[in-house]
């Protein structure tokens, strides 16, 4: 920049220009910003001299409404992150985001990992780039000491849960029970038991049409389903923040906790014996269903100056190179990508395991459902709350949830 | 006069452009867009909404209880505590280190919100602290366990201001009633107290004030749906989660606009009555 401000314009050669293309990369994910700086930005940008790439993060709960802010105001980042659903669709509305249709790279992803950021047509807006999970995380010592095994249908959980309890020294099972972190319960509790019952996707398309009930078994068995791990979990349950959670799970207070696959590096650090596994069934020898939350891609900015450039780059997010090297770096983020990759943490490997032999769903309700007021993932995260820290039934909950639907939602409207 | 008067003007205009520019105009701007829903003119409709959608009715009254309660909580402790305190350190019975304590106790103050809702919840937290009982997590001790902390924090404020009133009592009074036989006690309770009078009104409402607009440390502690089942959701955590949105709800400026100017009202209407009736009585005792 400094040299051409030197050097009369007739003698800059376009070559010249193009060095000075710098994308700016905006995400939620502060805490990755030394990796992105460090490991993933020097790949590309080694690759590809002509660009400068620039990781400008902002706190993760006040991305979303500086982003809109800065959408509006024109001067949002060339690549944003997306999150799933809400936001995007947003962005996608008010026609801030270039479509990225055609876009080479886009066909190693499944439909079902660009739907959280399609317009209503299917037309997609983002670049899937990294997807989470939910599931169990537990302590091997504690395993071997108390002699159990790991758990596969509903009725070894609950014998496991017994022993440990019986046991006394540990507590069973820990979860999230504070109302301000409730959105745990719904993530790594109904929408991690209940694929199973609701019989994933399917389920979630039943009930956005209008063709299920919440009230309907296979949902008020998930809820139920949640619901058994009541007697197992730490004392003064609704005082157990997210944290505090994770916290009694790696001091080993705790055998097991339900936690997401994000969590890698604190619940399961080098030198610890953690194991993984995933929601059990109700029938011994039936296909378990894993939860695959697409977390984070990328978008365009359509007021972006550099979009040519900047489709290069979405190109590259969708990559094996890239993939392998986010699986590597951020341990517990998976590429959304069709190829398969490997991974150096044992334990996010295990994660990515569980996808094995398994059929894989989004969480329900996210999309259609949490367009109006008041918003499925609302009344969701604070009936489970209620749920689990007072004697509401599953049966209780999701009528409750049904009532709050109809009172708003058409297709679940009475007739 | 005139030239008078045009001073006047010159010296109150830096102030009066302020307060013009960054009170009276985002007030006046806030019921302007408070009848608009997406730069359409709707008329009373969001307060329609608010106060008939059941839903939307439901967390608005609840949040008004909350709010009450919270007022209720904090001012009948807040008050007599700092007057307690501002009285025995204006008493002479604490000797030495006065200063010493009025700063001690006017600490908690300067703390930041999200610092003493961090400390306490650790201190009652069940797993790491001190209580054995789940205290924000059950809903009819989570508001006034946030209540108490609030209190804690911001008993410096009434304290100073009690504490300024109490030293401004002539001492040839206290000492003319001290002749006259009068007992610490009877001194405290029918000359101090009368004298500052007009100081316990003005706490009182303010009091009002700062609750009615209360939302940063339920904010720091239970977030934009304060939970458990709403049971901490005030009119400030209200707005915001209107206004802003939380979780996967992305906001509404136009219907968050209506919660702000229906919280206005209420404490300007809470205000008016009490200047109308209580204030207009506590006149200090004329010497």
């Amino acid at each position: 920049m400094s040299i051409s401000l030197l050097v009369p314009a007739s003698l800059i050669t376009t070559s010249a220009v193009a060095a000075t293309t710098t994308l700016t990369i905006d995400s939620w994910r502060t805490d990755d910003a030394k990796i992105w700086k460090d490991i993933l930005i020097p790949i590309y940008e080694k690759a590809n001299p002509n660009v400068k790439l620039v990781f400008a993060p902002s706190p993760s709960n006040e991305y979303d409404s500086a982003l809109s802010l800065r959408m509006k105001s024109k001067t949002a980042a060339d690549i944003v992150m997306c999150r799933p659903y809400g936001l995007t669709k947003a962005l996608i509305k008010d026609k801030h985001l270039t479509p990225v249709t055609g876009l080479p790279g886009l066909q190693n992803f499944t439909k079902q990992s660009q739907q959280s950021w399609a317009d209503a047509k299917g037309v997609p807006y983002c670049m899937p780039v990294a997807s989470v999970g939910a599931g169990f995380y537990y302590n091997k010592n504690i395993f071997k000491e108390l002699k159990l095994t790991v758990p596969k249908t509903q009725a070894e959980f609950i014998g496991v849960l017994e022993k440990i309890k019986k046991n006394g020294k540990y507590t069973p099972l820990v979860a999230t029970g504070l109302s301000a972190d409730s959105w745990a319960l719904d993530q790594l509790g109904l929408q991690l038991v209940g694929p199973y019952y609701w019989k994933g996707d399917a389920g979630g398309v039943a009930l956005d049409n209008g063709k299920r009930k919440v009230t309907d078994p296979e949902y008020v068995a998930a809820f139920e389903a949640l619901a058994s791990w009541k007697p197992y979990l730490p004392k003064a349950f609704s005082s157990v923040s997210y944290s505090d959670a994770e916290q009694l799970f790696i001091l080993g207070r705790a055998a097991i906790a339900v936690d997401g696959s994000w969590s890698v590096k604190e619940m399961a650090p080098p030198g610890s014996n953690v194991g993984v596994f995933g929601a059990p069934v109700a029938k011994a020898g039936d296909k378990p269903y894993v939860q695959v939350l697409a977390d984070f891609g990328f978008g365009i900015n359509a007021a972006s100056p550099s979009q040519v450039e900047a489709k290069k780059l979405l190109t590259w997010f969708s990559t094996k190179e890239f993939g392998q090297a986010l699986a590597n770096n951020l341990p517990g983020f998976f590429p959304l990508s069709k190829e398969k990759i490997s991974i150096d943490n044992k334990t996010a490997q295990a994660w990515l395991n569980l996808r094995d032999g398994a059929i894989v769903t989004a969480p329900i309700g996210m999309d259609k459902m949490n367009t109006g007021t008041p918003n499925w993932f609302s009344v969701t995260t604070n009936l489970l709350n209620v749920m689990m820290t007072t004697k509401m039934t599953g049966k209780q909950a999701a009528a409750e949830l049904q009532k709050s639907l109809e009172s708003w939602y058409p297709p679940q409207k009475k007739k | 006069m005139r030239r008078r008067r045009r001073q006047l003007l010159l010296f109150t205009a830096p102030a009066l452009a302020f307060f013009l520019l960054f009170a009276v105009f985002p007030l006046l701007s806030t019921i302007y867009i408070s009848f608009y829903q997406e730069d359409v003119f709707v008329g009373l409709q969001n307060f329609v909404f608010l106060f008939t959608n059941d839903e939307a009715s439901e967390r608005l009254i609840y949040a008004f209880l909350h709010n009450c309660q919270f007022f209720l909580i904090a001012a009948s402790i807040q008050l007599p505590t700092a007057l307690c305190m501002a009285a025995l350190l204006t008493s002479g019975r604490v000797r030495r280190m006065t200063s010493f304590y009025r700063t001690l106790l006017f600490i908690p103050t300067t703390l930041s919100v999200v610092i003493v809702g961090f400390i306490w919840r650790l201190i009652i937290s069940p797993l790491w602290g001190i209580v054995d009982y789940p205290l924000l997590g059950e809903p009819a001790t989570a508001l006034p366990t946030i209540t108490l902390m609030s209190v804690w924090q911001y008993m410096g404020i009434p304290m100073v201001f009690l504490y300024s009133a109490l030293i401004a009592i002539p001492s040839n009074i206290i000492e003319a009633a001290q002749v006259d036989g009068a007992s610490d006690l009877r001194i405290f309770f029918r000359i101090k107290i009368p004298l500052i009078a007009p100081q316990i009104g003005i706490i009182t409402i303010l009091t009002f004030i700062w609750t009615f607009n209360g939302f940063d440390i339920i904010y720091a502690l239970n977030g934009g749906m304060p939970g458990p089942d709403y049971a901490t959701d005030v009119l400030g955590t209200l707005f915001y989660r209107t206004f802003f949105g939380w979780g996967a709800d992305l906001g509404n400026q136009n219907l968050g606009a209506a919660t702000a100017t229906v919280i206005f009202f209420i404490i300007l209407l809470g205000t008016t009555v009490y200047f109308a009736t209580v204030q207009r009585r506590l006149k200090a005792s004329q010497l």
